[in-house]
């Protein structure tokens, strides 16, 4: 007995979903995040973008604390653009990793599941040779 | 208002958990900003620097990690309930050859 009682699913949609009741505006939303979320690799792509953007923002306070002299005035540069740029590189660092994980997850129990369908063929060729058996 | 699927998930509250404290450590990113672009004098400046600006990447850090840990947790909890119905199936296999072989 697994301690999850429910089948995978993925964390952030289930197809079987019903339609949510609403007004345009909803039906638009949900139109909408359906598109997005058919673009391949999004979430690894979201992760390079969060990372790409903390790197651009670190450039940016290298340029405006080099342009400077008083170290009072650099301060608030390095603490605003420069520790933001580095918590948004670990953010999308954190997000590359986390999809790369569910993509290789996925992947393994897709394999997993197609060894258990062979196995239940293999199960239903055997009870049927015995069942002919029997009846010979 | 029903539930969303994502919310139902086991792992979603400490991951809202660890998204908060990702937040929680750019605000205090923007409070140590605040803080250090009210002075020019230094000796002002290191305190908010360092409680602001380390502490709320350290934040950040620690919230991103978590939620990285997290993540494979439950991943590894899918896989395992695979796993699981995987060994069921195989079990019920060899119960099925030796009934047939006990038959023959």
């Amino acid at each position: 007995m697994t301690i999850l009682s429910f089948e995978h699913a993925d964390l952030v949609q289930d197809e079987n979903l019903q339609p949510a009741r609403g007004g345009r505006l909803t039906r638009r939303a949900s139109r909408l995040g359906a598109l997005v979320r058919n673009v391949p690799h999004l979430d690894t792509w979201s992760g390079v973008l969060l990372a790409a953007a903390g790197l651009v923002l670190v450039a940016v306070a290298w340029g405006r604390t080099a342009g400077l002299t008083n170290v009072g005035l650099q301060v608030p540069y390095v603490v605003s653009a420069g520790f933001t740029g580095l918590g948004l590189v670990a953010v999308g660092l954190t997000v590359v990793n986390i999809s790369a994980k569910r993509a290789d997850s996925r992947e393994r129990i897709r394999q997993v599941r197609e060894l258990q369908e062979l196995l239940t063929e293999l199960r239903r060729v055997v009870e049927q040779d015995a069942t002919l058996e029997v009846a010979r | 208002m029903r539930t969303p699927v994502w919310l139902r998930d086991p792992v979603a509250p400490s991951l809202l958990l660890f998204f908060g404290v990702v937040l929680a450590g750019f605000i205090g990113i923007a409070i140590g900003w605040r803080v250090a672009a009210r002075t020019l004098f230094v000796p002002f400046q290191t305190p908010a620097l360092v409680s602001g600006g380390l502490g709320g990447l350290a934040l950040v850090l620690l919230g991103a990690g978590l939620a990285n840990v997290q993540v494979g947790r439950r991943l590894a909890a899918g896989e395992r309930a695979a796993t699981e119905a995987l060994l069921d199936e195989a079990s019920a296999l060899v119960d099925v050859v030796k009934a047939t072989r006990g038959l023959t």
